[in-house]
Protein backbone atom coordinates (compact mmCIF):
# COMPACT_ATOMS: atom_id res chain seq x y z
CA UNK A 1 0.00 0.00 0.00
CA UNK A 2 1.35 3.35 -0.97
CA UNK A 3 2.48 5.77 1.69
CA UNK A 4 -0.12 8.26 0.58
CA UNK A 5 -2.93 5.80 1.16
CA UNK A 6 -1.55 4.93 4.57
CA UNK A 7 -1.38 8.57 5.51
CA UNK A 8 -4.95 9.05 4.36
CA UNK A 9 -6.09 6.08 6.42
CA UNK A 10 -4.25 7.38 9.44
CA UNK A 11 -5.84 10.79 9.03
CA UNK A 12 -9.29 9.21 8.67
CA UNK A 13 -8.65 7.22 11.82
CA UNK A 14 -7.54 10.33 13.70
CA UNK A 15 -10.64 12.21 12.62
CA UNK A 16 -12.83 9.38 13.88
CA UNK A 17 -11.44 9.76 17.39
CA UNK A 18 -13.07 12.05 19.94
CA UNK A 19 -11.67 15.53 19.50
CA UNK A 20 -9.66 15.68 22.74
CA UNK A 21 -7.85 12.52 21.72
CA UNK A 22 -7.04 13.80 18.25
CA UNK A 23 -4.76 16.42 19.68
CA UNK A 24 -2.87 14.21 22.09
CA UNK A 25 -0.77 11.14 21.78
CA UNK A 26 -1.92 9.53 25.03
CA UNK A 27 -5.10 9.39 27.06
CA UNK A 28 -3.14 10.84 29.97
CA UNK A 29 -2.23 13.91 27.94
CA UNK A 30 -5.78 14.18 26.58
CA UNK A 31 -7.14 14.23 30.10
CA UNK A 32 -4.42 16.61 31.29
CA UNK A 33 -3.60 14.33 34.16
CA UNK A 34 -0.33 14.86 35.94
CA UNK A 35 1.77 12.10 37.50
CA UNK A 36 0.73 13.39 40.90
CA UNK A 37 -2.92 12.96 40.03
CA UNK A 38 -2.28 9.45 38.78
CA UNK A 39 -0.48 8.64 42.04
CA UNK A 40 -3.24 10.26 44.06
CA UNK A 41 -5.88 8.24 42.22
CA UNK A 42 -3.80 5.13 42.84
CA UNK A 43 -3.63 6.00 46.53
CA UNK A 44 -7.39 6.31 46.53
CA UNK A 45 -7.69 2.89 44.86
CA UNK A 46 -5.34 1.32 47.41
CA UNK A 47 -7.38 2.83 50.22
CA UNK A 48 -10.57 1.46 48.69
CA UNK A 49 -8.93 -1.96 48.50
CA UNK A 50 -7.84 -1.72 52.14
CA UNK A 51 -11.45 -1.06 53.03
CA UNK A 52 -12.45 -4.20 51.20
CA UNK A 53 -13.93 -2.42 48.22
CA UNK A 54 -11.89 -4.37 45.70
CA UNK A 55 -14.35 -3.90 42.85
CA UNK A 56 -14.08 -0.12 42.81
CA UNK A 57 -10.36 -0.33 43.49
CA UNK A 58 -9.89 -2.63 40.52
CA UNK A 59 -11.98 -0.46 38.22
CA UNK A 60 -10.01 2.59 39.22
CA UNK A 61 -6.62 0.93 38.79
CA UNK A 62 -7.57 -0.68 35.48
CA UNK A 63 -8.76 2.72 34.30
CA UNK A 64 -5.50 4.31 35.41
CA UNK A 65 -3.49 1.62 33.67
CA UNK A 66 -5.31 2.51 30.45
CA UNK A 67 -4.78 6.22 30.96
CA UNK A 68 -1.12 5.81 31.83
CA UNK A 69 -0.08 2.38 30.57
CA UNK A 70 3.60 2.77 31.36
CA UNK A 71 3.19 3.79 34.97
CA UNK A 72 4.87 1.02 36.89
CA UNK A 73 3.34 2.06 40.20
CA UNK A 74 -0.16 1.62 38.82
CA UNK A 75 0.66 -1.83 37.46
CA UNK A 76 2.34 -2.84 40.70
CA UNK A 77 -0.74 -1.79 42.67
CA UNK A 78 -3.05 -3.54 40.24
CA UNK A 79 -0.97 -6.70 40.45
CA UNK A 80 -1.07 -6.67 44.26
CA UNK A 81 -4.81 -6.13 44.10
CA UNK A 82 -5.29 -9.08 41.72
CA UNK A 83 -3.21 -11.16 44.10
CA UNK A 84 -5.49 -10.19 46.98
CA UNK A 85 -8.46 -11.10 44.82
CA UNK A 86 -6.83 -14.48 44.15
CA UNK A 87 -6.75 -13.67 40.45
CA UNK A 88 -3.34 -15.23 40.25
CA UNK A 89 -2.99 -15.32 36.47
CA UNK A 90 -3.78 -11.66 36.12
CA UNK A 91 -1.57 -10.85 39.08
CA UNK A 92 1.39 -12.71 37.61
CA UNK A 93 0.94 -10.98 34.27
CA UNK A 94 0.82 -7.55 35.90
CA UNK A 95 3.83 -8.28 38.12
CA UNK A 96 5.89 -9.43 35.18
CA UNK A 97 4.88 -6.40 33.16
CA UNK A 98 5.74 -4.15 36.09
CA UNK A 99 9.16 -5.73 36.38
CA UNK A 100 9.66 -5.43 32.67
CA UNK A 101 9.09 -1.68 32.99
CA UNK A 102 10.98 -1.35 36.24
CA UNK A 103 13.15 -4.26 37.36
CA UNK A 104 13.92 -2.39 40.59
CA UNK A 105 10.33 -2.57 41.89
CA UNK A 106 10.89 -4.35 45.18
CA UNK A 107 7.20 -4.67 45.99
CA UNK A 108 6.42 -6.39 42.71
CA UNK A 109 9.50 -8.60 43.07
CA UNK A 110 8.53 -9.81 46.53
CA UNK A 111 4.87 -10.23 45.68
CA UNK A 112 5.67 -12.15 42.51
CA UNK A 113 8.04 -14.38 44.45
CA UNK A 114 5.29 -15.09 46.94
CA UNK A 115 2.89 -15.83 44.13
CA UNK A 116 5.33 -18.37 42.69
CA UNK A 117 5.85 -19.73 46.19
CA UNK A 118 2.13 -20.18 46.68
CA UNK A 119 1.93 -21.88 43.32
CA UNK A 120 4.68 -24.26 44.34
CA UNK A 121 7.20 -22.99 41.83
CA UNK A 122 9.97 -22.76 44.36
CA UNK A 123 12.73 -22.26 41.85
CA UNK A 124 11.21 -19.07 40.46
CA UNK A 125 10.18 -18.04 43.96
CA UNK A 126 13.75 -18.34 45.17
CA UNK A 127 15.03 -16.37 42.21
CA UNK A 128 12.74 -13.43 42.90
CA UNK A 129 13.19 -13.61 46.67
CA UNK A 130 16.96 -13.35 46.24
CA UNK A 131 16.45 -10.47 43.86
CA UNK A 132 14.20 -8.70 46.29
CA UNK A 133 16.69 -9.09 49.13
CA UNK A 134 19.46 -7.74 46.91
CA UNK A 135 17.35 -4.75 45.90
CA UNK A 136 17.13 -3.59 49.49
CA UNK A 137 20.14 -1.43 50.16
CA UNK A 138 19.06 -0.26 53.59
CA UNK A 139 18.25 -3.68 55.02
CA UNK A 140 15.05 -2.23 56.43
CA UNK A 141 12.63 -2.39 53.56
CA UNK A 142 9.47 -4.19 54.71
CA UNK A 143 9.12 -5.93 51.34
CA UNK A 144 12.68 -7.19 51.56
CA UNK A 145 12.01 -8.26 55.14
CA UNK A 146 9.08 -10.28 53.92
CA UNK A 147 11.26 -11.74 51.21
CA UNK A 148 13.83 -12.76 53.84
CA UNK A 149 11.19 -14.44 55.97
CA UNK A 150 9.74 -16.21 52.93
CA UNK A 151 13.20 -17.35 51.89
CA UNK A 152 13.78 -18.75 55.35
CA UNK A 153 10.47 -20.57 55.19
CA UNK A 154 11.28 -21.90 51.75
CA UNK A 155 14.67 -23.21 52.88
CA UNK A 156 13.10 -24.88 55.91
CA UNK A 157 10.41 -26.48 53.78
CA UNK A 158 13.01 -27.85 51.41
CA UNK A 159 14.93 -29.34 54.30
CA UNK A 160 11.78 -31.03 55.55
CA UNK A 161 11.06 -32.59 52.17
CA UNK B 1 11.21 -27.47 40.61
CA UNK B 2 7.60 -27.74 41.67
CA UNK B 3 5.94 -28.67 44.89
CA UNK B 4 2.44 -29.78 45.63
CA UNK B 5 1.06 -27.43 48.16
CA UNK B 6 -1.05 -30.11 49.72
CA UNK B 7 2.21 -31.45 51.11
CA UNK B 8 2.80 -28.20 52.90
CA UNK B 9 -0.74 -28.38 54.17
CA UNK B 10 -0.03 -31.79 55.60
CA UNK B 11 3.25 -30.65 57.06
CA UNK B 12 1.46 -27.76 58.65
CA UNK B 13 -1.28 -30.10 59.77
CA UNK B 14 -3.92 -28.03 58.06
CA UNK B 15 -7.30 -29.43 57.16
CA UNK B 16 -7.23 -29.07 53.42
CA UNK B 17 -10.59 -29.55 51.87
CA UNK B 18 -10.17 -30.73 48.33
CA UNK B 19 -13.51 -29.28 47.42
CA UNK B 20 -12.19 -25.89 48.32
CA UNK B 21 -9.17 -26.28 46.16
CA UNK B 22 -9.41 -24.54 42.92
CA UNK B 23 -7.93 -25.74 39.70
CA UNK B 24 -4.48 -24.48 39.11
CA UNK B 25 -3.70 -21.89 36.57
CA UNK B 26 -4.56 -23.95 33.54
CA UNK B 27 -5.32 -21.05 31.26
CA UNK B 28 -2.31 -19.27 32.41
CA UNK B 29 -1.14 -16.32 30.46
CA UNK B 30 1.85 -17.63 28.60
CA UNK B 31 3.79 -14.51 29.32
CA UNK B 32 3.43 -14.93 33.04
CA UNK B 33 5.37 -18.17 33.09
CA UNK B 34 3.78 -19.38 36.29
CA UNK B 35 3.79 -23.17 36.43
CA UNK B 36 0.69 -25.22 36.81
CA UNK B 37 0.91 -27.50 39.81
CA UNK B 38 -2.30 -29.41 40.01
CA UNK B 39 -4.31 -28.19 42.95
CA UNK B 40 -3.83 -25.36 45.32
CA UNK B 41 -5.27 -24.97 48.75
CA UNK B 42 -6.69 -21.59 49.59
CA UNK B 43 -3.52 -20.35 51.16
CA UNK B 44 -4.18 -16.87 52.46
CA UNK B 45 -0.81 -16.11 53.91
CA UNK B 46 1.85 -18.69 53.52
CA UNK B 47 4.16 -16.85 55.88
CA UNK B 48 1.81 -16.90 58.82
CA UNK B 49 1.14 -20.57 58.16
CA UNK B 50 4.85 -21.23 57.91
CA UNK B 51 5.58 -19.51 61.18
CA UNK B 52 3.36 -22.09 62.89
CA UNK B 53 5.49 -24.88 61.49
CA UNK B 54 8.77 -23.16 62.12
CA UNK B 55 8.41 -21.06 65.26
CA UNK B 56 11.86 -19.60 64.76
CA UNK B 57 10.49 -17.78 61.77
CA UNK B 58 8.34 -15.62 63.97
CA UNK B 59 11.46 -13.86 65.25
CA UNK B 60 11.95 -12.64 61.74
CA UNK B 61 8.47 -11.40 61.09
CA UNK B 62 8.66 -7.88 62.38
CA UNK B 63 8.13 -4.87 60.13
CA UNK B 64 6.95 -6.92 57.21
CA UNK B 65 4.51 -5.94 54.58
CA UNK B 66 1.31 -7.96 54.51
CA UNK B 67 0.73 -10.51 51.77
CA UNK B 68 0.25 -8.75 48.44
CA UNK B 69 1.19 -5.42 50.00
CA UNK B 70 0.77 -2.32 47.92
CA UNK B 71 3.96 -0.53 46.93
CA UNK B 72 4.83 2.67 48.69
CA UNK B 73 3.20 5.60 46.97
CA UNK B 74 5.77 7.88 45.38
CA UNK B 75 3.84 10.83 46.76
CA UNK B 76 4.91 11.82 50.21
CA UNK B 77 2.25 12.52 52.77
CA UNK B 78 2.71 16.23 52.31
CA UNK B 79 1.78 15.73 48.73
CA UNK B 80 -1.58 14.38 49.73
CA UNK B 81 -2.77 17.83 48.84
CA UNK B 82 -2.77 16.51 45.32
CA UNK B 83 -5.31 13.99 46.44
CA UNK B 84 -7.32 16.79 47.88
CA UNK B 85 -6.97 18.84 44.77
CA UNK B 86 -8.22 15.83 42.96
CA UNK B 87 -11.32 15.39 45.03
CA UNK B 88 -11.93 19.02 45.66
CA UNK B 89 -11.41 20.23 42.14
CA UNK B 90 -10.50 23.82 41.96
CA UNK B 91 -11.06 24.80 45.56
CA UNK B 92 -8.71 27.73 45.84
CA UNK B 93 -5.73 26.69 47.88
CA UNK B 94 -5.40 30.18 49.20
CA UNK B 95 -8.83 31.51 49.87
CA UNK B 96 -9.61 34.91 51.24
CA UNK B 97 -10.17 33.45 54.67
CA UNK B 98 -8.01 35.02 57.28
CA UNK B 99 -5.99 32.28 58.91
CA UNK B 100 -6.08 32.58 62.68
CA UNK B 101 -3.93 29.70 63.74
CA UNK B 102 -3.16 31.31 67.06
CA UNK B 103 -6.68 30.39 68.16
CA UNK B 104 -6.65 26.83 66.84
CA UNK B 105 -7.75 24.39 69.50
CA UNK B 106 -8.46 27.11 72.05
CA UNK B 107 -11.57 26.95 74.15
CA UNK B 108 -13.82 29.93 74.08
CA UNK B 109 -16.96 30.48 76.07
CA UNK B 110 -20.17 31.76 74.59
CA UNK B 111 -22.19 33.90 74.98
CA UNK B 112 -19.79 36.65 75.85
CA UNK B 113 -20.68 38.73 78.83
CA UNK B 114 -23.66 36.66 79.79
CA UNK B 115 -23.91 33.75 82.16
CA UNK B 116 -26.19 30.93 81.12
CA UNK B 117 -26.59 27.59 82.90
CA UNK B 118 -23.47 25.47 82.70
CA UNK B 119 -24.95 22.01 83.34
CA UNK B 120 -24.63 19.96 81.27
CA UNK B 121 -21.38 21.23 79.92
CA UNK B 122 -21.64 21.77 76.18
CA UNK B 123 -18.65 21.46 73.89
CA UNK B 124 -19.03 22.41 70.23
CA UNK B 125 -16.61 22.12 67.34
CA UNK B 126 -17.07 23.76 63.97
CA UNK B 127 -16.24 22.50 60.49
CA UNK B 128 -13.87 23.58 57.78
CA UNK B 129 -13.48 27.02 56.31
CA UNK B 130 -15.00 28.83 59.25
CA UNK B 131 -13.39 32.07 60.20
CA UNK B 132 -13.31 33.80 63.55
CA UNK B 133 -16.40 35.91 62.98
CA UNK B 134 -18.53 32.98 61.87
CA UNK B 135 -17.32 30.89 64.78
CA UNK B 136 -18.33 33.61 67.20
CA UNK B 137 -21.71 33.78 65.55
CA UNK B 138 -22.07 30.00 65.75
CA UNK B 139 -21.05 29.99 69.38
CA UNK B 140 -23.56 32.67 70.33
CA UNK B 141 -26.40 31.13 68.34
CA UNK B 142 -25.73 27.68 69.76
CA UNK B 143 -25.68 29.05 73.27
CA UNK B 144 -28.92 30.92 72.74
CA UNK B 145 -30.66 27.89 71.27
CA UNK B 146 -29.57 25.64 74.08
CA UNK B 147 -29.82 28.28 76.73
CA UNK B 148 -26.53 26.97 77.99
CA UNK B 149 -23.02 28.24 78.16
CA UNK B 150 -21.16 26.77 75.23
CA UNK B 151 -17.51 25.81 75.38
CA UNK B 152 -16.61 26.39 71.81
CA UNK B 153 -13.46 24.76 70.55
CA UNK B 154 -11.96 26.85 67.81
CA UNK B 155 -11.21 24.86 64.72
CA UNK B 156 -9.35 27.57 62.88
CA UNK B 157 -9.16 27.58 59.14
CA UNK B 158 -6.18 27.67 56.88
CA UNK B 159 -8.33 27.78 53.78
CA UNK B 160 -10.70 25.12 52.53
CA UNK B 161 -8.14 22.90 50.83
CA UNK B 162 -5.72 22.80 53.75
CA UNK B 163 -8.67 22.17 56.07
CA UNK B 164 -9.63 19.23 53.90
CA UNK B 165 -6.06 18.02 54.22
CA UNK B 166 -6.52 18.12 57.98
CA UNK B 167 -9.66 15.99 57.62
CA UNK B 168 -7.74 13.52 55.51
CA UNK B 169 -4.88 13.38 58.01
CA UNK B 170 -7.27 12.69 60.84
CA UNK B 171 -9.41 10.21 58.93
CA UNK B 172 -6.73 8.43 56.96
CA UNK B 173 -3.91 8.46 59.44
CA UNK B 174 -5.58 9.13 62.77
CA UNK B 175 -3.43 12.19 63.44
CA UNK B 176 -5.30 14.35 65.94
CA UNK B 177 -5.63 18.05 65.37
CA UNK B 178 -5.33 20.67 68.10
CA UNK B 179 -9.09 20.97 68.59
CA UNK B 180 -9.31 17.18 68.86
CA UNK B 181 -6.62 17.14 71.54
CA UNK B 182 -8.26 19.97 73.43
CA UNK B 183 -11.61 18.21 73.39
CA UNK B 184 -10.12 14.82 74.30
CA UNK B 185 -8.35 16.34 77.31
CA UNK B 186 -11.50 18.16 78.36
CA UNK B 187 -13.62 15.02 78.12
CA UNK B 188 -11.08 13.04 80.11
CA UNK B 189 -10.77 15.72 82.76
CA UNK B 190 -14.53 16.20 83.11
CA UNK B 191 -15.39 12.51 83.23
CA UNK B 192 -12.71 11.54 85.71
CA UNK B 193 -13.80 14.21 88.17
CA UNK B 194 -15.68 13.13 91.24
CA UNK B 195 -18.54 13.39 90.52
CA UNK B 196 -18.17 13.35 86.73
CA UNK B 197 -19.65 16.20 84.74
CA UNK B 198 -22.56 15.80 82.34
CA UNK B 199 -21.32 16.54 78.84
CA UNK B 200 -22.94 17.30 75.54
CA UNK B 201 -20.68 17.16 72.53
CA UNK B 202 -21.72 18.93 69.38
CA UNK B 203 -19.85 18.52 66.13
CA UNK B 204 -20.52 19.73 62.68
CA UNK B 205 -18.76 18.65 59.50
CA UNK B 206 -15.04 18.38 60.27
CA UNK B 207 -16.14 18.83 63.87
CA UNK B 208 -17.80 15.40 63.71
CA UNK B 209 -14.50 13.78 62.87
CA UNK B 210 -12.81 15.71 65.65
CA UNK B 211 -15.52 14.94 68.19
CA UNK B 212 -15.56 11.20 67.56
CA UNK B 213 -11.79 11.09 67.50
CA UNK B 214 -11.64 13.04 70.75
CA UNK B 215 -14.05 10.63 72.42
CA UNK B 216 -11.95 7.70 71.29
CA UNK B 217 -8.76 9.38 72.53
CA UNK B 218 -10.40 10.10 75.87
CA UNK B 219 -11.50 6.48 76.16
CA UNK B 220 -7.99 5.34 75.32
CA UNK B 221 -6.55 7.65 77.96
CA UNK B 222 -9.02 6.36 80.54
CA UNK B 223 -8.03 2.81 79.74
CA UNK B 224 -4.37 3.72 80.07
CA UNK B 225 -5.14 5.12 83.49
CA UNK B 226 -6.72 1.97 84.76
CA UNK B 227 -10.40 2.41 84.03
CA UNK B 228 -12.11 -0.82 83.04
CA UNK B 229 -14.31 -1.14 79.99
CA UNK B 230 -17.42 -1.36 82.13
CA UNK B 231 -16.44 1.74 84.11
CA UNK B 232 -15.85 3.67 80.92
CA UNK B 233 -19.10 2.51 79.44
CA UNK B 234 -20.94 3.59 82.55
CA UNK B 235 -19.25 6.99 82.59
CA UNK B 236 -19.90 7.53 78.91
CA UNK B 237 -23.47 6.39 78.76
CA UNK B 238 -24.49 8.16 81.94
CA UNK B 239 -22.75 11.44 81.27
CA UNK B 240 -22.02 11.99 77.60
CA UNK B 241 -24.38 12.85 74.79
CA UNK B 242 -23.04 13.22 71.29
CA UNK B 243 -24.69 15.16 68.50
CA UNK B 244 -23.09 15.12 65.09
CA UNK B 245 -24.26 16.24 61.74
CA UNK B 246 -23.02 17.07 58.30
CA UNK B 247 -20.31 14.49 58.63
CA UNK B 248 -18.36 14.20 55.38
CA UNK B 249 -18.25 10.43 55.76
CA UNK B 250 -20.55 8.01 57.47
CA UNK B 251 -18.64 7.27 60.62
CA UNK B 252 -20.92 4.36 61.41
CA UNK B 253 -19.73 2.62 58.27
CA UNK B 254 -16.19 1.31 58.64
CA UNK B 255 -16.05 1.12 54.86
CA UNK B 256 -16.04 4.89 54.73
CA UNK B 257 -13.02 5.12 56.92
CA UNK B 258 -9.80 4.49 55.21
CA UNK B 259 -7.65 1.59 56.23
CA UNK B 260 -10.41 0.21 58.40
CA UNK B 261 -8.93 2.21 61.22
CA UNK B 262 -11.57 4.79 61.94
CA UNK B 263 -9.85 7.21 64.25
CA UNK B 264 -13.16 8.53 65.41
CA UNK B 265 -15.36 5.65 66.31
CA UNK B 266 -12.52 3.30 67.09
CA UNK B 267 -10.45 3.27 70.21
CA UNK B 268 -6.97 1.89 70.67
CA UNK B 269 -8.44 -1.57 71.00
CA UNK B 270 -10.79 -3.14 68.50
CA UNK B 271 -13.79 -1.63 70.20
CA UNK B 272 -15.58 1.30 68.68
CA UNK B 273 -16.82 4.22 70.68
CA UNK B 274 -20.27 2.80 70.06
CA UNK B 275 -19.32 0.02 72.44
CA UNK B 276 -19.13 2.53 75.23
CA UNK B 277 -22.55 4.01 74.70
CA UNK B 278 -25.98 2.52 74.60
CA UNK B 279 -27.76 2.87 71.27
CA UNK B 280 -30.02 5.57 72.58
CA UNK B 281 -27.11 7.74 73.60
CA UNK B 282 -25.64 8.25 70.21
CA UNK B 283 -27.06 10.85 67.98
CA UNK B 284 -25.31 10.45 64.75
CA UNK B 285 -26.08 11.85 61.40
CA UNK B 286 -24.47 9.98 58.57
CA UNK B 287 -23.20 11.34 55.33
CA UNK B 288 -25.90 13.07 53.37
CA UNK B 289 -28.30 12.96 56.27
CA UNK B 290 -29.41 16.47 57.07
CA UNK B 291 -31.08 15.37 60.24
CA UNK B 292 -29.73 12.79 62.57
CA UNK B 293 -31.50 9.70 63.70
CA UNK B 294 -33.79 10.52 66.54
CA UNK B 295 -33.36 9.27 70.02
CA UNK B 296 -36.48 8.04 71.72
CA UNK B 297 -35.30 8.65 75.20
CA UNK B 298 -37.09 10.62 77.85
CA UNK B 299 -35.64 13.96 78.70
CA UNK B 300 -33.39 13.72 81.70
CA UNK B 301 -32.94 16.36 84.35
CA UNK B 302 -30.56 19.09 83.36
CA UNK B 303 -30.46 18.08 79.72
CA UNK B 304 -31.26 20.12 76.67
CA UNK B 305 -34.65 21.78 76.38
CA UNK B 306 -35.64 18.60 74.64
CA UNK B 307 -33.67 15.39 74.76
CA UNK B 308 -33.54 14.84 71.05
CA UNK B 309 -32.26 18.11 69.87
CA UNK B 310 -31.94 18.30 66.17
CA UNK B 311 -29.20 19.79 64.16
CA UNK B 312 -29.81 21.12 60.77
CA UNK B 313 -27.39 21.54 58.01
CA UNK B 314 -28.74 24.30 55.97
CA UNK B 315 -29.56 23.07 52.52
CA UNK B 316 -28.87 26.43 50.99
CA UNK B 317 -25.25 26.04 51.89
CA UNK B 318 -24.29 24.82 48.47
CA UNK B 319 -20.58 24.90 49.11
CA UNK B 320 -20.89 22.66 52.11
CA UNK B 321 -23.26 20.42 50.21
CA UNK B 322 -20.82 19.99 47.39
CA UNK B 323 -18.08 19.00 49.77
CA UNK B 324 -20.21 16.87 52.05
CA UNK B 325 -21.91 15.00 49.30
CA UNK B 326 -18.70 13.68 47.90
CA UNK B 327 -19.15 9.97 48.15
CA UNK B 328 -19.71 6.73 46.32
CA UNK B 329 -21.52 8.35 43.40
CA UNK B 330 -18.70 10.75 42.86
CA UNK B 331 -16.21 7.94 42.95
CA UNK B 332 -18.23 6.32 40.17
CA UNK B 333 -18.14 9.55 38.24
CA UNK B 334 -14.47 9.97 39.02
CA UNK B 335 -13.80 6.55 37.56
CA UNK B 336 -15.79 6.97 34.40
CA UNK B 337 -14.85 10.51 33.65
CA UNK B 338 -12.39 12.17 35.99
CA UNK B 339 -12.06 15.27 33.88
CA UNK B 340 -15.77 15.90 33.88
CA UNK B 341 -16.01 15.19 37.58
CA UNK B 342 -13.26 17.64 38.44
CA UNK B 343 -14.64 20.25 36.13
CA UNK B 344 -18.13 20.00 37.53
CA UNK B 345 -17.06 20.03 41.14
CA UNK B 346 -14.57 22.79 40.60
CA UNK B 347 -16.97 25.01 38.73
CA UNK B 348 -19.66 24.53 41.34
CA UNK B 349 -17.36 25.47 44.16
CA UNK B 350 -15.78 28.33 42.29
CA UNK B 351 -19.11 29.82 41.24
CA UNK B 352 -20.39 29.49 44.77
CA UNK B 353 -17.33 31.21 46.14
CA UNK B 354 -17.72 34.03 43.69
CA UNK B 355 -21.42 34.28 44.47
CA UNK B 356 -20.58 34.41 48.14
CA UNK B 357 -18.22 37.28 47.62
CA UNK B 358 -20.66 39.08 45.37
CA UNK B 359 -23.77 38.58 47.47
CA UNK B 360 -22.38 39.25 50.86
CA UNK B 361 -19.64 41.67 49.94
CA UNK B 362 -17.79 40.15 52.78
CA UNK B 363 -14.07 40.65 52.90
CA UNK B 364 -13.41 37.09 53.94
CA UNK B 365 -14.99 35.72 50.85
CA UNK B 366 -16.15 32.36 52.04
CA UNK B 367 -18.87 30.85 54.13
CA UNK B 368 -20.31 34.06 55.31
CA UNK B 369 -23.94 33.53 54.54
CA UNK B 370 -26.25 34.66 57.22
CA UNK B 371 -27.84 31.22 57.25
CA UNK B 372 -24.70 29.18 57.64
CA UNK B 373 -24.34 28.40 61.29
CA UNK B 374 -22.48 25.22 61.02
CA UNK B 375 -24.07 23.68 64.05
CA UNK B 376 -27.53 24.97 63.66
CA UNK B 377 -29.99 23.72 66.14
CA UNK B 378 -33.64 24.23 65.57
CA UNK B 379 -36.69 23.48 67.50
CA UNK B 380 -38.23 20.11 66.89
CA UNK B 381 -41.34 21.68 65.45
CA UNK B 382 -39.39 23.44 62.79
CA UNK B 383 -37.67 20.27 61.70
CA UNK B 384 -40.86 18.31 61.46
Amino acid sequence: MANKELTQMLNTLRRSLPRPLQLHSTAKAAMSMSDEQIYACSALACQLAEQGNTIDAKDLLVGLSVIDPENTFVHSCLAALYMRMEEKDLAAGEFLYTLQLNPQDIAATTNLAELYFENGNLEEAKKYLDKSILLDETGENPFANRAKALKELLVNLEKEK
Amino acid sequence: MAINFNNIGRMLDLPINQADNKPATQNLNQSSGVDSIGFLPKVKDILSLGSKLFPKLSSNTTSLTPRAGFPENPLSFDNLKYLLKLVAGTIPLTSKLTPDLKNDGKLEQYPKGQNLPTVPKVYAVNGIATNELTRADMGNKTAQFLNKNVNFINNSTEGPAIDLLQCAKELFLGIPTKPTETLANAIYKDLTKNPPEKLQLVGYSQGTIMTTHAVSLAITKMKENGYSDSQIKQLMSENVRVALTGCPVDLTNPGHVVGNVPPGPRTASSKTIGDYFTTEDIFLSGKGEPYGTKINREQGPGELSRPNFEMLRHDKDVVATVIHDFGADDIQSLKSNPGKFLGKLGSQILSQTLASVRDTLNPFGYHMYDNVYLAYMVDHKLVD
